[in-house]
Parts: structure tokens; sequence; C-alpha cells
């Protein structure tokens, strides 16, 4: 190599020894140069054979370094639950590799690991797939381990267990998410309820698996027939052949047919499915309807239509909802291709009071795209972009291997993927527009808006019908949602005394830090300071609202937890709620707020001062709404006079109503004194070792 | 009243900034040293071919015949090894600065052009070097090379564009130092404490910048770090992919070949860069929840021969659920939330560390008795067989799983030519690793991890007084 090297390098100097004068003349082009004549793309062919048990086996060898996978798709992932055991082919694909016959959970991981290999399972939509790969030398190793846990998984309890708990807590986290939400009731809007595509798990039904279910769908899927295996890499056919007979020949089993899907129903007309998120500071959007057949000859003109439509930063959709109108961060459309009928869903994430206008906006591009030709250049941009990103999907063995796959699965011919660039070169303007006309329907789409229904209601029925729904998709009342707008009870904030008080933070009754409260006046308002810091964490807030009325007027707000950091700046001004909340980037980042308040809505902190000024009694029930920085919506505090209580506490000894607060992130129990105004004696949280105790009280 | 409860529980989301800011400064490892391997197959090698155009531009071509993309990869010999003590941060200035547009492509632009061909690109900085890349369908092959050639000749710096971006660098720095739980104790773990700062300031000072040195940065010191660093005599262009060598070849001349060159650099001084050790800090930590301890022990360049046993014992000691430090720390004494170690080479000398953050309740004390008597445990009885097996197989695999797209591959290229001198070294990082023993490993245990060899620097949560922004 290095003589090569050499030879190079005396070859070329002799080059520019000839052509100086031209290449010191040569100015930079001022343009970015036109495209290279486009190299011939050559899709790697790949080798089949099947098994006399029915499994089919596709070999590519391909790729520049010593690396192998394989991957077994299954036919029946999530789309064969039954809809009462809904999220069991996730939790079966994730306990399959945990534990077989012959080898634990730690056994497999110390196995795989120990010569850098991987090996997992997911479940799709309409199958399951089980993954190894290693280097090549490791081979064996590899379908060892596949061969154990297809035939053997033995799913152990505690493992089912472990995997459930880890289940739930996604589930959690993603069902507070309106994005999820919004996705979650447009799937079963457009597929029904009673469609595997419309169905999803629920906490209730993840809760509801038991291990005999794990086995039943293991006896049910886990069998050759049917069943493909797509290895790939530097390896050749008969190395794999005798790998796999080595390994699967013995595997036998049919199961059951897989059930029929059902039809789904195309819709008639538009509506709007307003899935009411009571106080939401933004709404979620989500349009669209059935969409194509995997094999639909349309699929090309629509990728086209779909990245001038919405399908990128530089499409229509984003340009004008964001760039133009500045109505949200991002906008995208889409088409789904599942081996079923698929859809094509447009979605943003827009300010409450555009939520119309983006609906109407949205519906809007979708008439123009079906009616006027899309101009050459944006036609152009829209396939370039597709055509010159293919190949960057294709570098790696098991990229190729997964295109590979999925093309087959779906029955589609060859040239699907291997003529794709050709294919997309070819769409015209008319391809375009015909395939608009046919496949997308402004007049027929399901508007799923996830929002404030008190702020939206209104607006929405000037756009089209509307259905209203809590955020577990129960129906409710046009009435029941306006409800929430009734200001709820009058707080009498006369009442509050200028003050300060300190509380120490046990936890597992060792003090682990401490909170200082300052109430005083200003004027014609009430300015509350607080401190709350514990073993790292601290919260500052800042408030200040009206001691006329207690309408709150500013509130201030830093908060660390860990490396997680929030940070809040409100103002309201003439009933408008504008600043802006700073979250982690998990829990959404920036969000600016514009929007009205709802009158009796309090800022964060206002609360424990409502129940100062409340009348406690015996029988006392109050719902206190606040603004949750965090969540980004209105929360309704409910609290209620469970008993009293002496209490002593390190400022003394006091009588005390016990009052459970619920709807909070923590259900809290607090103790406040009896004597008005109801201040802060003790706070506990519920199933946590914390608890907050006063130990000093001055009152000016 | 507060409705969530104070942190009673570490939670693992705690930690994720530590591997990110680890991964800012970690230049791609390649271990084991430079030496002919003449005829022998390497698995993951690489063909290439490279020359030097007349101004200096180190050119490396990887055509693949199978390949369907291309990647072009630019790294500059500059990183903040190259900076001076009052002028930190500068390197990762230009980071910044060579996506604010140049003579023929606005702000921004690059990008753009980029991504509407299908492409994608990205640009990193370490203390050794800073490199800018894409990767684009093969027919844009033209367009990755004039975009990087219309920077390298035309950089706009002007004053509005750098005193934007010194307030996104200082942002950046609040974001992933001063307001990152041990942030300030991964600067002095990887910087200040573990260097000499008197002998070795390329070393001793952190790639991220301080916020002085970059409030006081004036536009003529800023365009002459460009003129002195940003040259093609400084630079080493990759292609690697689907591409016809001769075209390449004639493109690169057309784009790159009429810049002129520039000076040389000044040479980089670190003699003696841990004379200073041992040494023990305290580093009070607002934004951490749990006490912690950073162990940094002096070692050796990247191309050093004990490079490659240096990798395996990070792997054994730290790496993964099955390494030492975790089943001891976390798993059976449970003092430990999280543990790892790893050999952290550069150019010049480099580091192996070690990081275990504390459980709650435990002391950075206690904790270090513990560590200790693990790496004491390796140093008197080494590593098994075993071990070492599997230390070999993830670090090959991590390496040869890395060379297969293009960008990995001109990656692999910059990184054999960067850090061992030639890009043939390519051929022997794999082989070296798989030539590690137990006396290896044993052997670099003795000589590196020994107490008088290290900085302890200790995480205490809550108020710091004082802390010092370098």
């Amino acid at each position: 190599m290095r003589t090569l090297t050499r030879l190079h390098h005396a070859v070329l100097g002799a080059l520019l020894l000839s052509v100086p004068a031209v290449a010191a003349l040569q100015a930079q082009k001022t343009t970015p140069p036109a495209p290279l004549p486009e190299r011939p793309l050559a899709f790697p062919a790949h080798e089949e054979f099947t098994l006399d048990n029915g499994l089919r086996v596709v070999v590519l060898s391909y790729g520049s370094q010593p690396v192998m996978s394989a991957r077994l798709y299954l036919p029946g992932g999530r789309a064969v639950e039954p809809p009462e055991l809904a999220g069991l082919a996730s939790l079966a694909a994730t306990v399959l590799t945990k534990g077989t016959a012959a080898r634990s959970a730690q056994e497999i991981s110390a196995e795989i690991e120990g010569v850098g290999g991987s090996l997992s399972a997911s479940a799709g939509q309409d199958f399951l797939t089980i993954s190894a790969t290693t280097l090549t030398e490791h081979v064996s190793t590899a379908f060892e381990l596949l061969e154990d846990v297809v035939v053997n998984a033995t799913f152990p309890e505690e493992e089912v267990e472990l995997a459930r708990r880890q289940s739930l807590s996604t589930l959690q986290a993603e069902l507070g998410q309106p994005q999820t939400i919004a996705s979650r009731r447009f799937a079963s809007v457009v597929y029904g309820e009673d469609h595997p595509y419309g169905v999803r798990a629920t906490p209730e039904t993840v809760q509801a698996l038991t291990r005999e279910d794990l086995e039943a769908f293991r006896d049910r899927t886990l069998h050759p027939r049917g069943a493909m295996l797509v290895v790939a890499g530097q390896v050749d056919r008969e190395e794999v052949e005798s790998l796999v007979r080595g390994h699967f020949e013995s595997w036998t089993g049919n199961g059951a047919p897989l059930p029929e899907l059902r039809e789904p129903t195309d819709r008639e007309e538009t509506t709007i499915y307003l899935v009411h998120r009571p106080g939401s500071s933004q709404s979620v959007v989500s349009l669209g309807h059935l969409g194509i057949e995997p094999d639909n000859p349309d699929y090309f003109a629509l990728q086209v239509m779909n990245r001038v439509l919405g399908g990128g930063a530089d499409a229509r959709l984003f340009q004008i909802l964001r760039e133009e109108r500045g109505w949200t961060y991002g906008a995208y459309s889409q088409f789904s291709r599942p081996a079923h009928r698929g859809h094509f869903v447009a979605q943003a994430e827009v300010r409450p009071e555009v939520t119309d206008s983006t609906v109407v906006e949205i519906l809007d591009q979708m008439r123009r795209i079906r009616e006027e030709p899309v101009p050459e250049e944006e036609l152009d941009g829209a396939k370039s972009f597709l055509a010159g990103s293919f190949p960057l999907r294709l570098e790696t063995a098991d990229q190729v291997a997964g295109q590979l796959a999925s093309t087959l699965l779906l029955g589609l011919p060859l040239e699907h993927l291997t003529e794709y660039p050709e294919r997309i070169r070819e769409i015209t303007t008319e391809d375009v527009r015909t395939a608009a006309r046919e496949h997308t329907d402004p007049d027929r789409a399901a508007v799923i808006v996830v929002g404030d229904g008190v702020d939206l209601a209104e607006r929405l029925e000037a756009v089209a019908p509307v259905e209203f729904f809590d955020l577990e998709g129960a129906p409710l009342t046009r009435e029941e949602v306006l409800a929430d707008a009734d200001v709820p009870t009058s707080w009498d904030a006369a009442r509050l005394e200028a003050g300060e008080r300190r509380y120490e933070i046990y936890v597992e009754g060792n003090p682990m830090g401490a909170a200082d409260y300052t109430l005083e006046r200003q004027g014609g308002d009430w300015v509350s300071s607080v401190l709350i810091s514990s073993m790292g964490s601290s919260q500052e807030t800042h408030l200040r609202f009206s001691a006329e009325d207690f309408t709150p007027r500013e509130v201030r707000q830093e908060m660390l937890q860990g490396p997680l950091q929030t940070s809040a700046e409100l103002v309201v001004e003439e009933g408008r709620l504008l600043g802006t909340v700073e979250l982690p980037e998990e829990l959404g980042g920036l969000r600016e707020y514009d929007q009205q308040l709802r009158p009796g809505t309090l800022f964060p902190g206002m609360e424990e001062y409502a129940l100062a000024v409340a009348d406690l009694t015996e029988e006392t029930e109050l719902v206190i709404p606040y603004l949750d920085l965090t969540r980004g919506e209105m929360v309704r505090l409910e609290a209620s006079v469970a008993g009293e209580a002496e209490i002593t506490v390190p400022a003394g000894t006091f009588e005390t109503w016990r009052v459970e607060v619920s709807g909070g992130d923590t259900p809290l129990t607090l103790f406040l004194r009896k004597s008005p105004p109801h201040l802060l004696i003790r706070q506990e949280f519920a199933g946590q070792p914390v608890q907050f105790d006063l130990i000093a009280l001055t009152t000016p | 009243m507060p409705h969530s409860r104070p942190d009673s529980r570490p939670d693992s989301r705690l930690f994720l900034p530590l591997v990110l800011l680890c991964a800012v400064s970690i230049p791609v490892q390649v271990e084991g040293q430079t030496g002919p391997s003449p005829t022998e197959e390497v698995p993951g090698n690489i063909p290439f071919a490279a020359y030097h155009l007349d101004n200096g531009l180190h050119v490396i071509l990887a055509p693949d015949a199978e390949a369907t993309a291309v990647a072009v990869n630019l790294w500059y010999d500059v990183g903040s090894r190259h900076e001076r003590p009052g002028r930190s941060g500068f390197a990762h200035l230009f980071e910044h600065l060579m996506f604010q547009g140049s003579e023929n492509v606005a702000p921004g632009e690059h990008g753009q052009h980029v991504e509407r061909a299908g492409g994608s690109l990205n640009a990193s900085i370490t203390e050794d070097r800073t490199n800018y890349f894409q990767t684009l369908p093969p027919e844009r092959m033209n367009l990755g090379l004039w975009l990087e050639s219309d920077r390298m000749r035309s950089l706009r710096i002007t004053e509005e564009n750098m005193q934007r971006e010194v307030e996104v660098v200082k942002e950046e720095r609040r974001l992933r130092v001063d307001n990152s739980p041990y942030g300030t104790t991964q600067l002095e773990a990887a910087y200040y404490a573990a260097y000499d700062s008197t002998s070795c300031f390329p070393y001793a000072h952190s790639v991220i910048g301080s916020i002085a040195d970059l409030d006081a940065a004036e536009l003529p010191e800023v365009q002459e770090f460009f003129d002195l660093h940003y040259v093609p005599n400084n630079a080493t262009l990759t292609v690697a992919g689907a591409f016809e060598e001769e075209v390449a070849r004639e493109l690169i001349e057309e784009y790159f070949g009429s810049i002129p060159s520039g000076g040389t650099s000044p040479e980089v001084v670190c003699e003696d860069p841990f004379s200073h050790l041992p040494v023990d800090r305290t580093i009070h930590d607002r934004n951490a929840t749990l006490p912690a301890l950073f162990l940094s022990y002096g070692s050796v360049e990247t191309a050093h021969p004990d490079a490659a046993a240096l990798s395996v014992l990070g792997r054994i000691l730290g790496d993964g659920q099955s390494s030492r430090l975790h089943q001891r720390l976390v798993r059976e004494e449970q003092v430990a939330v999280q543990t790892a170690a790893f050999s952290n080479t550069r150019r010049g000398p480099g580091l192996f560390q070690v990081i275990a953050i504390a459980n709650q309740g435990v002391e950075a004390g206690p904790l270090l008795e513990i560590l200790d008597e693990e790496i004491e445990r390796i140093v008197e009885s080494g590593v098994g067989l075993e071990e070492v097996e599997r230390a070999r197989n993830q670090i090959r695999a991590t390496v040869i799983r890395s060379r297969q797209t293009v960008m990995g591959r001109a990656e692999a290229l910059q990184s054999a030519n960067h850090f061992h001198g030639t890009p043939e070294a390519i051929r022997t990082v794999v082989q070296q690793v798989a030539e590690v023993d137990p006396e290896d490993v044993l052997r670099v245990a003795r000589r590196y991890l020994t107490s008088d060899n290290r900085a302890v620097l200790r995480t205490v949560p809550g108020a710091a007084s004082g802390e010092e922004d370098r």
C-alpha cells in the first residue's frame, strides 16, 4: 500500500505540472455544482431457500465488514391480539429473550455480550421479530441463542413481572402526553375500536396479562410455517444453509391460522373528535383517514405528493404553519404502509387560539394539492430528496436486510425496492394530482384535537361537526365540557396574614432539607416567596396575586432536580396568560404561553393560600383548579377534610384538620391549623417517606 | 405546598449528562500502535489511496464499488490542545463559525444544501482535532466537496457572526458544565486536576472553553486563529464510498487546489504532565444530588504500545453490567448507583478514568476504600483469560461494526492517520487488541494504576462556594 500511495503521488505530481495555469486561474464556482452523472445503484442480490417445515430463508451476502445479522419474522404481531389482551405481543417479545429451558436471563445476556453481539425481540403491528447480530466469527453463538429462545422460551415469572412493571411505567408516562392521546384516538376512530389497528394497550390490559397468555401467544406465533429468516452480512449461502438446517430443521409446529382482519370502513364526512384536556397550553391536531393497501401502484406518486405536502421541513405544511404563520413548532404528514390497509395522517401542535385555523389550513392544503398542479421546482425538490436519501438507507447489511424483509413480507415485487429511485424520478405533476385526488380527501377526514374543550368547542363547531371525549376516550356531552368554564369557588384573600414560616424536610425520619415561606402585602397584592431545598434539589417560587379577589398576577419559579431544570415566568395581563415555561427536553422543552387564563384558575403555589382561607368543617370538599407548569394543563386538586388531629411539631402543638388532597402528582395529606388562617403544620406524601414539619412561625 | 416530593431515590436519568459530557471530549477510540502488516488480509480492512495536493492538503480516498453512499469528511489538525492560555474555547468557537456562511454560501445554507440532496451532516471537536462531515448520495459528492472548499477558502468571520456564536458557546457551557450535575468535577478529572497546567497547558484546560476567555475574544485574534489552523496544509480530506477515484481527484484539485497554503502551527508542548500527581480535591456541586468519585490516572498517547491493554483493562474494570466495578459496587455492596472505567488516550499523554456515583447515604471516603480494593485486586492477582476474551470481543465488535457505514470508514481512516501517523494503521488497531493477554493487562494495571499517579476528585452535593470559571 505504501508503494502504491507513493506511485499515485508521483503520477499526480506529473499531471499537475501540465495544468498549473488552469488550476491557478480557476476561481471558485459561485453556485453549488450540478449533480454528477448518476451511478447505477447495484442493489445487492439475495438467495432464498425453504426448509421442509415451511421456514423461508433469505440470504443476503452484502457489506464490507465481517458482521452478520439474523432476523426471524413471525406473522402475528400486535394485530393478532384480542382487544382485551392488548399489549400481549410486546410483553411476550420483551420476555422471550429473558429465559429458556437451558439458560437464565443473565446467562443469555452474558453469552451474547461476551462476543460483543446483541439479541432482542420486538412486536410490530403485523410481525414479531427476533434479531441477533454478531461478528461473522461468532455466528454459531448467534444461531445457538436464536434457536434456544425460539424453541425453548419459558417466560420466567419474575421476568414477566419485571417487564410488566417497566411496560406500565412507560405506558403511564406516554398516556400523559397529548401527542400519544391524539395518535391513540386517531387509530381507534379511523380503524374502529374492533379493528386490531385501532386498539392499543392500556394499563388495565397490561395488568391483566398472565404468564399463560404469553405461553399461548408463543404457541400460536412461534412456528416455522409462514416465518421468514433473513440472514445478512459477510456470509454465503452454503454456510447459512448448514447453520439454519442444523438449528431449525427440527423446529416443528403449524400454529393456528391468523385471524382475518375486518376491512375497515371509509368515512362519509369530516368530523372533529375533541378530546377535552382542561387548561392545555397547546392543542394537538391529528387529521387524516384510511390510506392504501401496500401493493397500491400509486405508492410512489403518494410518496412524492406527501413530501410536497408535509413530508419535511421544506414541505408546505411546515413552511406555512410554522415559517409563515408561526402557529406551531412543527407540522408533518405521512402515509403508513402496514400489511393491510394503511392510513394518511397530518399532525401539528399549535397554540389554542389558532387550533381552528390550523385545521382549516391543513384541509385547504389537502384541497390545493388535489386541484393545483405542483410547480416543477417543488416537484423536483421532493423527488431529489426521496431519490437522494434512498442510498443512505442501504449502507449496512442490516439496513438492506430490513428493507428487503419488509418488501418480501408485504408481498411486493422486488422492483418496488430495487427500482425505488427510478420510480420516484418518473413521477409527474399529473401523477401527483391524480394520486392526491384518489387517496386523500379533506371532506372525509377524521380530525382529532386534544386540547381545552372550553376554549375550542365553539371555534371548532364552525369548521365541522364536533364529538367530545375525555382523556380515556369516553364520550362527553357538550354541556359536560363547558361546565368546566364555571368559576368554581371564590376565595377571601383578606383572611390571609403576612408572616414567615419555616419547615424542616424529613426523609425516612432524617432531616434532609428545609422550606421557607414568606407572605407580605405590597399595595393591593399579596406577594409570596417560597424556597424549598433538599438533597441538591431546590425550588424557588415568587408569586403575586390580588389581595382583593385572589386573581393571579405573576409567578416566577425555578426548579432543580438533579440535572432536570425547570424555570417559569408568567404574568396575567387583562385576563391573558403570557410568558414562558422552560422544561427539560424530555418533558417538552420550551413552552410559550399567550392565551386566555380561565377565570378561577390559580397559579401553582396559590392552592395552599386558598386552603388557608377556606371555610373548613368536618365535611368540607373543595376543588381547586391550578395551572400545572410541568404538564402544561389545568389540574383540579380535590381536597377533603378527613378528620382532626393534635399535632406536635418543633413550632408547637396544634389542633389541626387532616385534609386529603388528590389530583396532583402525588396524593398528599395535610395537617392544617384549625384556627384561621389554616396554616400548614405538617405535610405527608402518600407512599413516600417524606414529611414537612413546621419549625418556626413569625407574624409581624 | 410542593406537589412533587424531593428526590428520595436516585433516578437513572440523573446521570445521562455524564455520559454525554464524556462523549464530547473523547476522541474516537483507536487502540494499538502503528506497525506494518504487509500482506495479511485483516478483517475490517479498508483499501485506500493517499496523497497531498501542492498546497499541502492531505487526501485519503477509499472508493468502494459496493457502497451506496459517499462520505466527505474533513479533519483539521486543531483542537483545544492548540489554544494558548487566555484563549481557551477558540477551537470550539470555530466548530460553530464554520456553519455561519462563506463567500458563496449563506449562513445556515450549508445544511440546507446537504439535506435537500437527501444527505446528512455534522461536526465535532475534541482536544486533538476538529472534524466536519457529510454523507451524500453518490451523485452529490461534488456538493460536499464544494461546500467544504468554500468555507476553507473564505469563511465569513465577522464581528456579528463572532459575537453571536460566542453567546451560543457560552450557553452550551452553561448547559453542559455549569448547570449539569458533576459537570465541574468532570472538567477537573479530564483536564484541570489531571494535567499539570504549567508544564502541559494544552491538556490542562477544557475543550468547551472559558466564559471569560470567550468574552475577551477580539475579531483579529479569531481571524488569526483561522488563518493559522484552517489551511489546506493543516487538514486531511477523506472521501469514502461510492465514487470513481479519478473523478474525486479531479474535483478535489478543482475545488481545493487553488486555496493558498498557510504557515505551520507552533508545536504543542506537553512535558511531564503528571509530575504534579497525586492530587486530591473536593468539589462542591449544587447540581449533584449524590456524592461521587472521579479518579484520573496518568497514562499514554493513543499510539503507545500499552494503549490496547489499557482499553481492555477499562472494559474489564468498568464497562457494562458484567464488569468488576458494577458487580461489586452496584450489585453486591450497593454502595454505588453507577460505575464506569475507560481508557481515554489522546494524541499526547492520556488518562485512565474511573467514575463511581455513590448510593444514597454513602460518602465519598468509604466508597473510595471499596473502589481501591477492586483496583488493588487487579494489581495483585491480575485478570482471567475469559474476562480478557470478552473485552477483546467487545472492542473488536465495536470497531468493526462502526466501519459498516461510509462515514464510519472515513472516520477510521482519519483516526488512524491522526493518532498513529498513517491511515495504514487501520490494519493494525484491530489486531493489537486481539493480541492483548492477561499478562499485558496485569502489567499495565501495575504500571499506571498507582496511588501516586492519580487525581482523586470528590463531588460533594450542595452549594458551591467560589466555583471557578476556568
